[in-house]
């Protein structure tokens, strides 16, 4: 018989204490922050309703919780910062728990020697960032999110900073992790450079969405930090095809920049705007860091590329006016006022990532705007930027901003724009049609598409982690799937 | 900061907020009407700089006509120009029933604006308006006065000096109607005369007033013995306590 809610209330009290407990209705209304935002703001919120939010304080607390909802089938959604979109946090039936563990906030290890900082998982970024930077280290991560995120999410989104190009990845900065898996074991992996001993069992955990494991804390490289000696260098090209030509022609010459940003006009416009682009233009810029003379040496090739593709160079006010704003839309999550323009002005902005090859990549932006601007009749604009670059490609960050309708059709609306991007993106051999925000719940229809013949792979690990389904259902592998 | 104040090369030009609450309010009044069959022709007047971002946003929204009165001068701290461009605009034959205004500007703001306006057209000027509603072919205007609101039907021409504004954003226009207005063009005027006129205020100086300030620094060895000499003889002898 299926165990009813107030008896997994009754009995989560009873094992932490009803002060680690919140019924309050609005936040369990609102336990997935700001996703569905906009219907938020006009009082509309169509998600289940959690049971509770049982907020822990150490990973045995995490084990118990997870022990009894495995033996109850109660589902759980692991939460820490709660600043991913993508639905990823939002609850998808009657029987949801919200574990919290924001308050495991401790940094428990800076060791320069090793380079290598450990935290749990409720660690903000910023904070260790902050101590890091005035020790004259840095974690290289550094998304948009960074203000507001914790260290156990940004591994669970397999999240991406703005500085990737040359410090990588989240998965190319995490070293070891403790995980608690849905049974209530406690795993750890070591903090080993490098080891062949089988596949990387990181990676099981490493943009996992919570949906395999709840992660406890999280040991990252930190690297030296030369802030003094940025290059900086911004650019206009008369057009995007002709930016991603250069930009693959560094990446391809061996120079690493930091920061790689290529933007089409509307989207510079309406995030920026800090100069005049033509019709047509695009704004190319570049941060390149680490010791003095890699710094200068990256710069002067970047220099000599950008210019021999016909850019022309507009100083450096454009990337240092980015370097201050960057993150300022942190600074709108989740407010009243963000919600108060919601209502008065009923556009909704958001934001779809990417990823494809080099050959691919402008392809698919030419398709993708053509798609959107003829499909979406409410539509206010689309536009896009780069920024990530690798070797083998590169992702598109696609904006867009649309009138929404009613706050009840909000979601339709608004999940219409997503499918007709990953359906374009989906067309093309290297395309993915999730850069690094995770596919959640809002784009995994498209998970079998997205992994072809290996998604068979995707369903056995999350049968094999998590085999009640408890864990964030509704991520990783479709709904008709799950275990 | 550089040479000459701050640069503001970077930053993103906007609508200042009561000049976009203006002309969302116009096209509120304008959308009122239409419920009602009548039809409320907008113009957009700007003096001075004209973004073409803001033009075809205004375009694609329906205003019928914009108008950029170019001026090189700075116009920061000069009401009077801007009001005698915009008088001269106005008496040169254009047909204006309502004029709205922002209140004032966050740069150099001085709420003067509109009062000139209305004074050298001989109009009533209605400030502080927060709210407009039409119906039944007449305007209701609500404005924050001191003790409160007052609402008001005013016979037009009259000039609408918009303030804090019961609803602040400007509306944004689908892609489909920026690319259906595409093409649309601003009609420069030319300022004309815009030297001030016989009775009008002008500023001949500015002094500072001394408002000084006595303090007095409370000293004791511990927060308990400055909390006792500011009892004693600052709060007591007051009796307010």
């Amino acid at each position: 018989m299926r165990i009813t809610r107030q008896r997994v209330l009754e009995d989560l009290r009873a094992m932490f204490g009803a002060d680690s407990i919140s019924v309050d209705e609005d936040a369990r209304r609102d336990h997935d922050s700001d996703n569905s935002g906009y219907a938020k703001a006009f009082g509309v919120f169509d998600a289940p309703m959690p049971i509770c939010i049982l907020n822990v304080a150490s990973t045995e607390g995490v084990a118990r919780a997870l022990k009894y909802c495995c033996e109850h089938g109660v589902s759980v959604i692991p939460r820490t910062g709660g600043t991913s979109y993508e639905k990823l946090l939002t609850a998808v039936n009657d029987e949801t728990i919200v574990i919290d563990a924001s308050g495991m906030n401790k940094i428990l290890k800076v060791d320069t020697q090793n380079m290598m900082a450990t935290g749990q998982c409720g660690v903000p970024l910023k904070t260790l960032e902050d101590l890091l930077q005035r020790e004259g280290y840095t974690t290289g991560h550094s998304p948009q999110s960074q203000p507001v995120a914790h260290l156990g999410g940004l591994v669970a989104t397999r999240s991406i900073g703005q500085f990737s190009t040359l410090y990588g990845g989240i998965e190319d900065l995490v070293c070891g992790l403790e995980a608690v898996l849905p049974t209530g074991e406690v795993i750890r992996i070591r903090n080993v450079p490098r080891r062949a001993s089988g596949p990387d069992l990181r990676h099981l955990f490493i943009g996992s969405e919570g949906g395999l494991a709840f992660i406890t804390e999280v040991t990252m490289k930190i690297f030296t930090y030369y802030p003094n000696d940025f290059w900086k260098g911004a650019y206009v090209v008369p057009n995007l095809n002709v930016g991603f030509k250069a930009i693959r022609d560094i990446m391809a010459a061996g120079y690493k920049p930091s920061v790689v940003r290529l933007y089409d006009k509307w989207d510079f416009d309406y995030n920026y705007g800090s100069i005049e682009l033509k019709d047509g233009e695009a704004l190319m810029f570049f941060v390149a860091e680490g010791p003095p003379a890699i710094a200068k040496a990256t710069g002067a090739g970047i220099e000599a590329i950008a210019r021999s593709a016909g850019a022309r160079s507009v100083g450096v006010q454009p990337v240092e006016h980015w370097l201050v704003h960057r993150n300022d839309l942190c600074n709108k999550f989740k407010t009243e006022e963000s919600r108060a323009e919601y209502r008065e002005k009923k556009v909704f902005y958001s934001t779809n990532e990417i990823s494809a090859s080099w050959t691919d990549i402008g392809i698919i932006y030419d398709n993708v705007i053509r798609a959107v601007s003829e499909k979406v009749d409410t539509l206010v604009g689309v536009g896009g930027h780069v920024s990530h670059c690798y070797q083998n490609g590169t992702n598109i960050y696609f904006v867009y901003a649309f009138k929404v309708k009613s706050p009840q059709t909000f979601s339709q609306e608004h999940q219409k724009i997503i499918d007709i991007i990953c359906e374009e993106v989906l067309k093309m051999e290297t395309g993915g049609c999730v850069h690094h925000h995770g596919m959640g719940k809002q784009r995994i229809k498209f998970a079998p598409k997205e992994h072809g013949s290996s998604y068979l792979l995707m369903k056995g690990i999350k049968s094999m982690m998590d085999p009640k389904g408890i864990m964030n259902p509704g991520v990783l592998v479709t709904r008709d799937q799950r275990p | 900061m550089c040479a000459g104040g701050a640069d503001l090369s970077s930053a993103r030009k906007m609508i200042d907020t009561h000049d976009e609450a203006s002309l969302e309010m116009a096209l509120r009044l304008r959308d009122a009407a239409a419920k009602e069959g009548n039809e409320i022709s907008l113009t957009a007047l700007t003096v001075g700089d004209c973004e073409s971002r803001f033009a075809k946003g205004l375009f694609a929204l329906g205003y019928e006509t914009i108008v950029n009165i170019p001026c090189h001068e700075d116009l920061t701290f000069r009401p009077e120009r801007v009001a005698a461009a915009i008088c001269n605009y106005v008496t040169a034959g254009a047909e204006i029933d309502v004029l709205l205004t922002g209140q004032q500007s966050s740069i150099g703001g001085n709420a003067a604006t509109a009062c000139l306006i209305a004074e050298r057209l001989g109009i009533p000027c209605i400030s502080n308006v927060i709210d407009m509603e039409y119906r039944g072919g007449t305007i209701r205007s609500t404005a924050q006065i001191d003790s409160g609101f007052r609402s008001a039907v005013v016979s037009v021409p009259a000039v609408y000096s918009v303030g804090n504004a019961v609803h602040p954003y400007l509306r944004i226009a689908t892609l489909q109607k920026m690319l259906a207005s595409a093409g649309r063009v601003v009609t420069r005027v030319a300022a004309g005369d815009c030297s001030p006129r016989m009775g009008e205020a002008r500023l001949r100086r500015l002094r500072t007033t001394k408002s000084e300030r006595k303090c007095q620094f409370i000293t004791g060895e511990t927060v308990e013995e400055k909390i006792a000499v500011l009892w004693e003889n600052f709060i007591k002898p007051t009796g307010t306590v």
